[in-house]
């Protein structure tokens, strides 16, 4: 099996079956040192079974993995000395505080900068004194991502990390995850939600149904990103000038409301609707499913 | 390994309230049920008859001897050795789904097999904190015991050592309960169905090890299976642990233990 010297993870030929149910089959991936590579599909399309299989929590029925180069089975140990994790349904131990939670989990690798810790829990503005029982969701999650964060580790897995995060502390995830990916170290994070990995992805895995759909690189995918959107205006506006911009097709308009589909920035839509009384403005991200469609309806 | 040791540690502080609510608890009914030994033992001492019927050697099995109740070791053997594993059976089942089952089923094991420890060093730590958390459980239960035969002047020949001695004696049938849980809870996968498979196996061990003392022909074989039967109360608070007992009680355990490695270290563990 060659393996891509830049590689941080390689799978091959990966699959998982539970009796008739083929949770994954064949996946065969490589994601590289220094990307944020992002891992999408609806739910139950087999995104957390590739993840637990990497971290040897579960076994595949065939094929293997290897991060940083060891076998994700018998390997694992010393894979996992480098590697933070964020499980998609987060558990942690109700009957500790925020720090009784890092300080065993950083025992067990070995200790911990407590200093860094601070640091993590006043960016994400979590109070490290208090009993996980007493947590939120939004709260148990931001210590999900302090653990899987503290030990600065050159491999992040995360298994939908802004779930139950609210906006202000995603943007601070999102920078996290940029300073991370600048440091060279690499983040492979599964969602379900395509705006998310827009944010902070450089390139993304779609999977469907367990199997690999496609692999593309963003700034592809953002070609064929478009969204719709509906400007209701005082008074009648040209839908011809919309429709002149590039990017802008399907215009509609009906009794002063003009509804249409915009791919790539929205600059000039901005500019061109700021020449109008403009009473409201709204737009709708479309489905995984059909930007999935559109990129390979149009390839 | 520089991870050596944290998840025993965590495991006994996260035990200290079941230790000492189980094992004060235990002390106490230990010297009430001994300093009550003059008066019980008197009542119980025209009762030949009734003890003999199979309903009372289903629950007491050898103990079921009013001659043998009416004397200090016979009593304690009863009252303090025959009871007390199947008072502390709850506490060591739990303990033994505390293991890895507990952990699986609310999914901080996902957490902690984050971190870079094998999935074997998770049970033995747990598992040596089992052992010492019975033990303590144990000792606590001897300590009310001494109390009790000091502060009972009918009970005045009876040895300290001995107390003692049948306290620890207790050790591994409880910890033969515990590994029971451990090994179903690894296998099974589930921490319902491995406490009722637990739960039953020690019910029914206890009844046919004390039924194969009126039904010597019909359970003879199968009492051999029952682990129970490597547990004497009696003879332990006549002569000293029965070391053959001990030992075999013993092999039971690590083998359920090696057992419970194997399975978890195949298989997969459950969202």
């Amino acid at each position: 099996m060659s393996v891509s010297n830049n590689a941080v993870i390689h799978i091959e030929g990966l699959t998982k079956h539970y009796g008739s149910v083929h949770a994954l089959t064949d996946l065969r991936l490589d994601v590289h040192r220094g990307e944020v590579f992002g891992y999408l599909g609806p739910n139950g399309a087999g995104k957390t079974t590739t993840i637990r299989t990497l971290l040897d929590l579960i076994r595949p029925t065939s094929g293997s993995a290897q991060i940083f180069g060891l076998d994700s089975h018998q390997d694992s140990v010393r894979i996992r000395e480098r590697l933070g994790n964020l499980p998609g349904e987060l558990s942690l131990w109700n009957h500790m505080t925020g720090w009784e939670v890092i300080n065993y989990l950083g025992e067990l690798r070995g200790g911990v900068d407590k200093h860094y810790v601070g640091e993590l829990a006043d960016r994400l503005d979590m109070d490290m004194s208090r009993k996980v029982k007493a947590c939120s969701s939004g709260m148990k999650r931001k210590l999900g991502l302090i653990q899987a964060l503290m030990h600065k580790p050159d491999l992040l897995i995360l298994d939908e990390p802004t779930n139950g995060l609210d906006p202000l502390v995603q943007q601070t995830f999102y920078s996290l995850i940029r300073e991370i990916s600048s440091e060279g170290r690499t983040v492979f994070m599964s969602s379900h939600n395509l705006p998310e990995i827009e944010h902070v992805c450089d390139r993304v895995a779609i999977l469907r149904g367990g199997r690999l759909a496609a692999v593309e690189r963003m700034s592809d995918l953002k070609k064929v990103y478009f969204r719709w959107m509906t400007l209701r205006l005082d008074g009648d506006a040209a839908p011809q000038a919309f429709e002149a911009l590039d990017g802008v097709s399907d215009v509609t308009a009906h009794n002063g409301t003009l509804r249409f589909r915009v791919t790539g920035e929205l600059d000039p839509v901005i500019k061109l609707a700021a020449q109008y009384h403009v009473i409201d403005m709204t737009y709708e991200e479309p489905t995984l499913e059909t930007i999935f469609l559109e990129f390979y309806g149009e390839n | 390994m520089k991870n050596t040791g944290v998840i025993f540690k965590r495991t006994l502080w996260d035990s200290r309230v079941g230790i000492l609510s189980w094992g004060i608890g235990l002390g106490i009914l230990a010297l009430g049920e001994l300093t009550l030994f003059p008066s019980i033992s008197e009542a119980f001492a025209g009762m030949s008859e009734l003890l003999n019927s199979p309903f009372y050697k289903a629950f007491l099995g050898e103990n079921a001897d009013a001659a043998a109740f009416a004397t200090p070791a016979g009593y304690i053997s009863t009252y303090m050795l025959a009871f007390v594993p199947l008072y502390v059976a709850v506490y060591a089942v739990m303990l033994g789904l505390g293991v890895v089952a507990n952990e699986e089923e609310r999914g901080t094991l996902d957490v902690l097999l984050g971190t870079p420890i094998p999935r074997w060093q998770v049970i033995v730590e747990k598992s040596a904190a089992v052992l010492v958390i019975l033990l303590l459980v144990l000792l606590l239960n001897g300590v009310g015991a001494l109390l009790g035969v000091l502060m009972t002047p009918e009970l005045a020949d009876v040895s300290l050592g001995r107390v003692l001695e049948a306290s620890f004696s207790m050790l591994p049938v409880t910890l033969v309960m515990a590994a029971l849980a451990l090994f179903f809870s690894t296998v099974l996968r589930s921490r319902n169905l491995a406490a009722g498979v637990t739960g039953a196996i020690i019910i029914a061990s206890y009844f046919i090890t004390n039924l194969s003392s009126i039904a010597q022909e019909a359970l003879g074989t199968i009492s051999k299976l029952s682990f129970y039967s490597y547990y004497s109360p009696l003879d332990t608070m006549r002569g000293g642990i029965v070391w053959s007992e001990f030992a075999i009680l013993c092999v039971i355990v690590a083998a359920l233990f090696g057992l419970s490695i194997y399975a978890f270290q195949r298989r997969d563990i459950s969202v």
